[in-house]
């Protein structure tokens, strides 16, 4: 018993490991070291069209930077979380009518501003 | 009972054909597909490790799929019916022999 | 078998934990999984728009924060500081505990026992030896609603002194003045309501873009829905919020005037002026006599497009568009801030938009108002509305008023006779009668600063410095900052999640923030330093509130404050905190009963529960002509008038000359709030606009040599700053820009700024100086988001 449970164990920790090693290959922060530059002041150049697509968007308009979503160099997301949105966007969150699938699945970024054309919901059960 | 939770790698164009054959499947629910439209958020329920096995070698059948990786497992009463005694765990992934056979 | 929730739940967990190693986003059900314990319902701690917020406490932390949808100002949505900001509270810079500066310099922590007695000790001493005035207070339109009102109390009816200040001062105090003076009552009488249903929005003095980013968002999605939506913007610099305009009229910085009588004569001068209005519920007045309409055209007679354009740089044809805009849309809604506000002619700049509202008939109807923009979360209802500055009284009230100040010494149960008559001194003159005991030209011996940074934020600072030094000073704040670093006691005050309480907001509206968290250390809520301070000094008769138990402390002083305006046009008697806590967006004044629903829209019957108070009535002698709809009941003339001021032009009290060729403007950026102590601490933050910069046109840069990012000296004849150069087109030539909120020495700003203040309202002007500029060297990197962390250190 106490040898199967102990080869258990391991079994588990090894799945776990699988799990971590996963994790951690996955970079965390922002690719690029940022120094003291704000967002803005590189992606006008590296992603023109983001930047335009957010400039031109009410994110842009109401003074939402980058950072507001993707966090900074040591917290950087390249997706925001979903409660990330509900921050601000709570209302609407909670009267989707696709509840499950996520904000940016119909609101493509960094526009927002309509549905993505042809836009199926995942969540299909 | 186990449960894992794992990411189906897809080529974008392939995606929707992808969903429908997950969708076909009773043990898995897709949970979430990734921006880029390359991976698919699902959460697998199986009755054992083999099963889990199966399931995912089926998949890996289709052309659509790419790949399925696990990355995390749950297993919530295999654990207990190990620790009262009534089952064994299988190790047959431990078996150098039949990692040989494999390859 | 387990059940199918618990299945589905452990599903949901392993598709979580597998998409959080891919970074793939899972839809809201499975996230909330792991969210919060639960959401506390408050405000937004930063600016005056008194954003609804829900804080989300797991394990005894505040760990997240939303919008609170349905909050009437905000509608959930946040800016950037309040959706990121509320953070800096469990920063390791926070102050911890009491500490006592020691004669080496440095500041031993100390209990609160120890500090609180000290301290009492002091200001006996002090008022003892050198008189009553001698102890001052400075407070803030951050502090709670209950706070700012306990310390008014303490002082004015215990200390008997009306040395009582708070830094609304130096944002607020023309608006009041201008509200005041033309109305009879302070603040707005529509609501941000109005927004919506305005048809044509004059911005002016105001970078709404940036400084009320919810606000703008508001304004924003009007005019994208209804493009026929006309949007002026007034304003020296092109900022971000022209973005939506479509019509810009550039100034000269404190040239508006010119600008705003332009408009009213162009709008007398072609009929397009509301006549019925004017003569039912307005008298033109130059503060002496009533005039005539034909008395006001003579009046500004000299205000021709023309003239004005010379003396403005204001394009005619724009003053023109903008007078015929504003009178013709079906409903003008003004909104201005500071740019009006921090002026040596604040007052009468608020005056003249209220004058445009009042001979147009723009107002008291639906999507029509003049309304003041407020900068802090709680300069309306903690410091204006509790009247806790120099001259005031709660109710927004003169202290000079003799049946005001025995109807307060009534409900505090005092002497009558124990509030003094006389106002004590404002801003700018109380630090200026701040200093040691040496100095026998100083009156005011100690101040207790709480919630604020004056030896960051007063105007021409270098006066100012030696009397903040040298006096005793006690500060109540959350981080280390340049005023703590003058200080002979620092208190750990607690962050408003962790004690919770009242903030009124711009427009007459009050919301409760529910205590949602314990403060960090031994910080403790100021309400509850001011109650102690009290004990100690025997008079906890006046100041009964001083357990230990914040939130019923707070309760205590706001029945308190309803108790003393509930027959006052600033009624919350039907706003006790049972109902606080179950309105989910907070009521506006005048609430006069529980089942009365606060008022949008002010001086108008049927809308307005003035018209049936039986006791505002009794108590202030109104009588209401129950013919009119419209009744400007505050009318000092019981006339139910609105006062037109004739208001001559002048301009600023430092314009460029040949020494200091250049405006110099000051002013904020959407990241960063007033001194940066709590924003400048974010890292998301701190990164955009770290630190202070001088905004150039690319002509006057040319002329000086200078190109983008060369290190330039700001100076005028007070002080100087060096900071980056950037080169932007949108300022008009010959004005500069610098944002305030570094704390960098060098680049403090308001050692440049000129503290020359509004003869009515004893505003200083921010807003306007002239200086010349050099360049120093070529680029440097300074954006080293720098703050002061170390409470040891020097003002240097």
């Amino acid at each position: 018993m106490g040898k199967r449970l102990a080869v258990f164990i391991l079994l588990l920790s090894l799945v776990a490991f699988g799990a971590a090693s996963a994790k951690s290959s996955k970079a965390k922060g922002h690719p690029e070291k940022m120094g003291t530059a704000d967002c803005i002041e590189c992606h006008v150049d590296v992603t023109p069209e983001a930047y335009q697509q957010w400039e031109q968007s009410a994110h842009g308009f109401t003074g939402v930077k980058c950072q507001v979503c993707h966090g900074d160099e040591k917290n950087f997301k390249k997706t925001p979380d979903q409660l990330t949105c509900i921050g601000c966007h709570d209302h609407e969150a909670e009267n989707n009518t696709a509840p499950k699938v996520t904000c940016i699945t119909c609101h493509k970024a960094h526009t927002f501003l309509t549905h993505k054309p042809g836009y199926t919901p995942t969540d299909v059960k | 009972m186990i449960f894992s939770g794992s990411v189906v790698y897809v080529n974008p164009e392939n995606l929707s054909r992808a969903k429908e054959i997950l969708k076909f499947s009773d043990n898995i629910d897709v949970f979430a597909v990734s921006d880029d439209k390359t991976q698919i958020i699902i959460a697998i329920e199986a009755d054992s490790e083999e099963h889990i096995q199966k399931i995912c070698a089926d998949l890996r059948g289709f052309p659509e799929i790419l790949e399925v990786a696990h990355h995390i497992f749950h297993f919530e009463d295999e654990v207990e019916e190990i620790l009262a005694g009534n089952k064994v765990p299988s190790l047959d992934g431990f078996f150098k022999s039949k990692k040989r056979e494999e390859r | 078998m387990m059940n199918i929730t618990r299945r589905n739940f452990i599903k949901a967990s392993m598709a979580a934990a597998a998409a959080a190693s891919v970074g793939v986003t899972l839809p809201k059900q499975v996230e909330a999984a792991e969210a919060v314990d639960k959401w506390v319902k408050g405000t937004c701690r930063f600016c005056g728009t008194g954003c609804g917020v829900y804080v989300g406490v797991k394990n005894g932390k505040l760990v997240a924060i939303k919008g609170n949808p349905d909050a009437k100002t905000n509608f959930g949505f946040l800016c950037v500081k309040g959706f990121l900001a509320y953070k800096c509270m469990y920063h390791p810079d926070r102050l911890k505990a009491p500490m006592i500066r020691q004669k080496d310099g440095k500041f031993k922590e100390v209990s609160w026992d120890a500090a609180l007695n000290y301290v009492a000790d002091r200001f006996k001493y002090f008022r003892q030896k050198y008189g009553k005035d001698s102890v001052a207070y400075y407070g803030s339109g951050q502090a709670l609603t209950e706070e700012t009102y306990t310390f008014n109390k303490l002082f004015k009816g215990g200390f008997r002194t009306n040395m009582v200040e708070g830094n609304p001062r130096l944002c607020m105090a023309s608006a009041v003045a201008g509200y005041v003076s033309t109305f009879g009552s302070d603040e707005p009488v529509g609501s941000y309501a109005d927004i919506e249903k305005s048809k044509c929005l004059f911005i002016t003095g105001s970078n709404t873009s940036e400084c009320h980013p919810v606000l703008f968002r508001r304004i924003m999605r009007h005019k994208l829905n209804n493009p026929d939506v006309k949007i002026i913007v007034c304003e020296p610099r092109k900022t971000s919020t022209t973005k939506i305009a479509d019509l810009w009229l550039p100034v000269d910085p404190g040239t508006d005037l010119a600008v705003f009588n332009a408009m009213i004569k162009y709008i007398l001068d072609n009929n397009l002026y509301d006549a019925k209005f004017m003569a039912e519920n307005t008298r033109i007045t130059n503060g002496k006599e009533v005039k005539s309409i034909e008395e006001y055209k003579e009046f500004l007679k000299d205000f021709t497009l023309e003239k004005v354009e010379k003396l403005t740089r204001c394009p005619a044809e724009n003053i023109k568009k903008a007078a015929e805009w504003f009178a013709k849309s079906d409903a003008t809604m003004s909104l201005w801030c500071m740019g009006l506000n921090q002026r040596v002619k604040g007052t009468w700049a608020n005056n003249l938009i209220h004058n445009l509202h009042l001979i147009t008939g723009q107002i008291c109807k639906p999507g029509a108002d003049s309304f003041s923009l407020t900068g802090q979360p709680n300069a309306c209802g903690g410091v204006r509305e509790t009247g806790a500055l120099a001259h005031l009284l709660p109710g927004t009230k003169p202290v000079a008023n003799d049946a005001w100040r025995a109807h307060v010494e009534k409900c505090w149960d005092i002497e009558p006779g124990t509030i003094d008559p006389k106002p004590g001194f404002h801003t700018m003159k109380m630090f200026d009668a701040l200093g040691g005991e040496a100095d026998s030209s100083k009156p005011i011996k100690a101040v207790l600063v709480c919630t604020t940074n004056p030896a960051q934020s007063l105007p021409n600072l270098h006066r100012y410095v030696k009397g903040m030094q040298d006096s005793f000073m006690v500060v109540l704040d959350i981080f280390p900052t340049r005023t703590t670093q003058l200080a002979d006691v620092v208190l750990p005050a607690a962050f408003i999640y962790e004690k919770g309480g009242v903030y009124g907001c711009s427009e007459r509206r009050s919301q409760l923030t529910e205590k949602a968290v314990e403060p960090v250390g031994q910080a403790k809520a100021d309400i509850w330093i001011a109650a102690q301070l009290a004990k100690r000094m025997g008079m906890e008769k006046l100041i009964p509130w001083n357990g230990d138990d914040t939130m019923k402390m707070n309760e205590m002083a706001w029945d308190d404050y309803r108790n003393i305006t509930k027959d006052t046009d600033h009624t919350f008697a039907g706003a006790p905190y049972s109902r606080l806590k179950k309105e989910k967006a907070g009521l506006q004044w005048p609430c006069p009963s529980v089942d009365k629903p606060g008022t949008v829209r002010r001086y108008v019957r049927g809308e307005d529960p003035m018209f049936e108070h039986a006791g505002f009535k009794a108590k202030f002698g109104h009588n209401f002509d129950p013919a009119r709809k419209v009744n400007f009941y505050n009318d000092a003339k019981k006339e139910g008038k609105a006062n037109i001021f004739m208001r001559p032009y002048a301009g600023a009290a430092e314009v460029p000359d040949a020494d200091y060729p250049f405006y110099l403007t000051t002013g904020r950026v959407i990241e960063q709030w007033h001194t940066g102590t709590m924003t400048m601490r974010i890292p998301e933050i701190a990164r955009a606009h770290s630190n202070a910069y001088v905004e150039i046109h690319p002509d006057d840069a040319k002329k000086a040599g200078i190109t983008a990012g060369d290190m330039v000296e700001i100076a005028s004849k007070r002080g100087k700053c060096v900071m980056p150069a950037h080169i932007v087109t949108g300022t008009l030539p010959g004005v500069l820009f610098v944002p305030w909120h570094d704390q960098a020495f060098i680049r403090m700003i308001n050692f440049v700024c000129n503290d020359a203040v509004d003869e009515v309202s004893f505003e200083p002007e921010f807003k306007i100086a002239a200086v010349k500029i050099k360049k120093v060297s070529g680029p440097k990197n300074v954006a080293e988001k720098f703050i002061i962390r170390d409470i040891n250190s020097k003002y240097s």
